[in-house]
């Protein structure tokens, strides 16, 4: 960005982190007001007796409470849990919401106050950017997984039941009252999901640090995480019960998450999207196949900054190694060193190609059939006007075909320099 | 891992959302409109400043149909508004902040003029819900002026730096105020320039919002309280034994400042030194350090560690 060029930035919530932040709880629902919390969450995060933690946290205060649960909010949550959701908050007397759990149970907080708060039961009219009215009712999130961010956007995105397809919100007012960080919520993930959600966060923090609507702060939070997950992903793999370690990639996804709500993700996300909706394959896994190569398919046209993020994820030794101009492909390179890394640190749980992603007959979850799909419901998605670089149907194909067998985006493929 | 680790439990928070840039003032109807605010008040300084802000403001509301009052600081709100409109620094941010009811958005219009405060939450007083800084709405350049903003602003980043366990949401909020300032160079009162201190101002409010002020920022606002020197003055004089005590010491968010950027007490004080020149800060540079010492080296109220620390550095310096 050149100085003078407008930009925009927002991170309106409240965020409480620290190794025992939960304790802080009570004091900000009375700091805000408020008494009467409607609990949000899953039925994994309450066998993993997360609910339970939070309960005895608020009880201990002076006899708080849940008002109620609401704990049925599946893991690829739909319209018909939305709706759901409002017609029970209708039928008792809360004052805010209290979302527990990963990227799921916070988005369909997020879209369930949209019709909490409105009174209607459409969702429809509210989808795309900006067309949600005003302030919504108060949302705590307490995430239990390192990597959505969603803690800290003003994005929501929910499958809608009856269109097979993904339905995204994005408004100020989605983004959460307040965010409490507290390791005790992520220490019991298993290793497939750790390193799956950490890919996720590092794409966000990558993909807000080369989008076109980037600006010196969000560049700011975004190089922060990309240090901190290069550092800390590996520990909490490692030793997942290091709390410093996994409250730093709970920090590292609440920042990629304030990066990416200010100037949005592109490519691998366009594309993660779809491939995670048309064959079911889990959101974290398709940013970590996903990122070296639509990163390649953008290096004409954002190689300083791919170049710049080589220094956070790679460290000095290497950074200082490497001439200048060679950068942005060894970013590229490292961040495959990294993602190997992860792979051999999660057991084998972080795939690294689709075409290794079997199902249980032994047969590929992704179709030859499927990347056609794939790649045209891509082309359709507002999500990839923020890319660096246009892109056509063909090249969201090149790009999965070269993410499926895990080889290197032929560069005679695609575009290279014209200004967009 | 020493450098990352983080306070035991920490409370952020940005709050306002920030417009900067050319024609950001013309985003102020369509935000009024989202918050549901129709009849905004604008609150001005009674000044130079404040007026070409107010022109600037009114003609922007303008072009969408929107009709505003508008008063100095010192008149009382007219009871017709729901949305108050603060242009300008300084006092006129703070007096918006007390009179604003919680449910009426508050705007703040800045220039390059800031104090470090105006952008976020002053002393308890809530913060503005958004910010902006549009670089038509600068009056002609005033280059001391707004090097002394800078200066400011560099004390406040430069000293939330000294926490060792400096949390990473402050830290990104840091690290970009410096780059502003960084960018500012050379100081040549060009719009550019300019555009860079008004956002650099912005952060470091944002820090203050976050990090308590430190010694230096305590002294030199208690100095030009005192109408003894500007801000800047005893900013340009207190940073240099300030960075060197964070060296001597080796502060580890310093450490993590200069992995990013090579040296980062080099950083801050090519900074400084580029701001040197504009604020006409080296003339007075020996008396202040005089007189800050023999004000606060007694002091036992606040920073009292931090201020004797800095002296010892002081002191050092001077003997050797
Ligand atoms: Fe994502």
């Amino acid at each position: 960005m050149t100085s003078g060029e407008f930009f925009q930035f927002t991170s309106p919530q409240r965020t409480e982190a620290g190794l025992q932040a939960l304790d802080r709880l009570p004091n900000l629902l009375r700091s805000l007001g408020l008494s009467k919390p409607l609990l949000i969450t899953d039925m994994g995060v309450r066998k993993a007796g997360l609910t339970e933690l939070i309960s005895s946290i608020l009880q201990a205060s002076g006899g708080m409470r849940f008002a109620d649960e609401f704990d049925s909010v599946p893991p690829d949550s739909d319209t018909g849990t939305i709706a759901d959701l409002a017609r029970y908050w209708h039928a008792g007397t809360f004052d805010c919401l209290l979302a527990l759990g990963g990227g799921s149970v916070i988005d369909t907080a997020k879209a369930g106050n949209i019709l909490i708060s409105t009174g209607k039961d459409d969702l429809y009219q509210f989808q795309g950017y900006d067309n949600i009215p005003g302030p919504l009712k108060p949302l705590i999130v307490i995430p239990t997984t390192a990597g959505t961010g969603s803690e800290a956007t003003s994005v929501s995105v929910i499958k809608d039941a009856e269109r097979h397809r993904k339905l995204a919100f994005c408004s100020p007012w989605l983004v959460p009252t307040a965010a409490v960080l507290d390791p005790r919520m992520t220490m019991t993930l298993s290793k497939a999901i750790t390193a799956a959600t950490g890919m996720d966060a590092l794409a966000h923090a990558v993909e807000s640090y080369i989008g076109l609507a980037k600006n010196p702060f969000s560049d700011s939070f975004a190089l922060r995480a990309v240090e901190l997950i290069s550092k800390f992903l590996p520990v909490s793999l490692k030793a997942p019960h290091d709390r410093e370690a996994r409250l730093q990639m709970l920090t590292a996804s609440h920042l990629a998450g304030i990066a990416f709500s200010n100037s949005m993700v592109s490519l691998v996300h366009t594309i993660g999207h779809c491939a995670g909706a048309v064959c079911g394959i889990p959101h974290g896994v398709c940013m970590g196949i996903l990122l070296p190569e639509a990163l390649r398919f953008n290096l004409h046209r954002s190689a300083s900054h791919i170049g710049e993020m080589l220094l956070p994820l790679a460290g000095r030794d290497i950074s200082l190694a490497v001439p200048r101009e060679e950068h942005p492909e060894r970013f590229i390179l490292a961040l495959k060193e990294f993602r190997q890394h992860i792979h051999e640190l999660s057991e084998n749980t972080l795939p690294l190609r689709f075409c290794d992603i079997r199902d249980s007959m032994d047969s590929p979850v992704m179709t030859p059939e499927h990347m056609i799909l794939i790649a045209r419901e891509a082309a359709g998605d507002p999500s990839r006007f923020y890319n660096p670089e246009d892109i056509s149907e063909a090249e969201i194909h090149a790009v999965l075909k070269a993410s499926y067998w895990g080889y290197s985006l032929d560069q005679d493929l695609v575009k290279k320099g014209h200004q967009k | 891992m020493k450098e990352l680790m983080q306070e035991k439990s920490m409370a952020f928070r940005i709050g306002p959302s920030l417009f900067s840039g050319w024609k950001a003032l013309s985003h102020i109807p369509f935000e009024l409109s989202r918050r549901r605010a129709q009849h905004p008040c604008i609150l001005h300084r009674d000044d130079e400043e404040g007026a070409y802000l107010t022109r600037a403001l009114r003609s922007c509301l303008k072009q969408e149909g929107i009709s505003a009052v508008s008063l100095t600081e010192a008149m009382e709100l007219p009871g017709e508004h729901d949305s108050i409109i603060a242009a300008g620094r300084g006092s006129v941010q703070r007096r918006a902040k007390q009179l604003a009811a919680p449910e009426i958005p508050l705007f703040s219009v800045l220039s390059d003029i800031q104090d470090c405060r105006e952008a976020g939450r002053d002393e308890g007083l809530r913060h503005p819900d958004a910010v902006f800084i549009d670089p038509a709405s600068f009056q002609p350049c005033i280059t001391k002026l707004t090097a002394d903003s800078a200066l400011t602003a560099l004390a406040v980043c430069t000293e939330a730096l000294q926490q060792d366990r400096i949390h990473s949401l402050l830290y990104s909020i840091v690290r970009t105020g410096l780059k502003f300032l960084h960018q500012g160079a050379p100081w040549d009162g060009s719009m550019e320039s300019r555009l860079c201190t008004a956002n650099a101002c912005a952060a470091a409010a944002l820090v203050r919002s976050n990090s308590p002020p430190g010694a230096v920022t305590s002294v030199s606002e208690a100095l030009h309280a005192s109408a003894f020197c500007l801000r800047s003055e005893a900013s340009a004089a207190l940073l240099p034994p300030l960075v060197q005590a964070m060296v001597n010491r080796q502060c580890s968010s310093l450490e993590i400042l200069s992995r990013e950027i090579g040296n980062g007490a080099a950083y801050i004080l090519d900074i400084l030194e580029g701001l040197r020149k504009p604020s006409g800060c080296d003339a007075r540079q020996s008396d202040i350090l005089h007189f800050a010492f023999n004000t606060f080296q007694t002091s036992k109220k606040n920073h009292a560690g931090q201020i004797l620390d800095l002296f010892s550095t002081i002191d050092e310096g001077a003997q050797s």
